[in-house]
């Protein structure tokens, strides 16, 4: 079973690396972009075969490690 | 006072840590290793600075999820005394002793300065040589040095004066006459470099 995880700054937290890349896109020309945030991929390969039993796991992983509830926050899909 | 400084794989200057706290306070400190889950009953757990597992995920993540973690934790708790330095500190707002967290520098470049800070509070234990109002050279040299907490905590924070040092970016653009850093505020950001000052 594969887990993937988003990991993405919460609304109001600056992300200056978000705003370094929309004025990377600004300077090759792709107008039109009016805010972008950047966060991380995470993805997990679980030996567990029970679908919530896996993205309960995965949310307690996200809270002790993979995320800080401070500044980010996260998503989980199961497949 | 009888002191122990952690070490974390990529930690740095531990070893200036170690010789600075053993030459002002008279007694060696014990070396205490990230998997070691005792620490020896002492006043003071000092955490180096530097690239703890590689700054990977997150600066100070693994290192905060670290045996001896529950050691220093415990060890605040009974109200003895934890000093981080640089990512040091990073570990200690990870572990969740402190609030916030230490985000990418809002100009994305590495900082290595000298800059100024007011002090507060001077009622700290780690400001109680220095009076309020005064203004003190801090040496800083970081990536991730750009202090976020919510508006609850930050609000709880200067309410009940935990703030020992407070940026002076005035103070900053008189003196340097450059742009300030990212800081809002630096907390103990080094007890090395103001407790050697003061020897």
């Amino acid at each position: 079973m594969k887990a993937r995880v988003h990991i993405t700054l919460k609304n109001g937290v600056l992300d200056p690396q978000g705003k370094a890349i929309q004025h990377a896109l600004d300077a090759l020309g792709f107008s039109g972009v009016d805010d972008v945030r950047q966060g991380k991929y995470i993805e997990l390969d679980l030996a567990e075969t029970d679908k919530a039993a896996a993205k309960a796991n995965v949310e307690e992983m996200c809270k002790k490690l993979l995320s800080n509830m401070v500044i980010e926050n996260y998503s989980i899909d199961i497949d | 006072m009888k002191s122990a400084v952690v070490t974390f794989p990529a930690s740095n200057c531990d070893r200036d840590m170690f010789d600075a706290l053993e030459k002002i306070t008279g007694k060696t400190p014990h070396h205490i290793w990230h998997q070691d889950s005792e620490i020896p009953d002492v006043d003071l757990i000092a955490l180096p600075g530097g690239f703890s597992f590689g700054d990977y995920l997150r600066c100070g993540a693994m290192a905060a999820r670290s045996p001896a973690i529950k050691a220093i934790m415990a060890h605040a708790e009974r109200g003895g005394k934890v000093i981080g330095v640089c990512n040091g500190f990073q570990v200690l707002t990870e572990m969740g002793l402190l609030p916030g967290a230490l985000m990418r520098n809002k100009s994305l470049k590495f900082a290595c300065k000298t800059v100024q800070l007011k002090v507060e509070n001077s009622n700290g234990t780690f400001t109680n040589a220095y009076s309020d109002g005064q203004v003190i050279d801090i040496p800083i040299a970081h990536h991730d040095g750009n202090y976020f907490a919510d508006d609850e905590h930050w609000q709880d924070l200067k309410r009940t004066a935990k703030l020992p040092f407070v940026m002076s970016i005035k103070l900053v653009k008189q003196r340097m006459r450059q742009t300030p850093t990212d800081h809002k505020i630096i907390l103990p950001v080094s007890l090395m470099n103001a407790a050697i000052l003061l020897a």
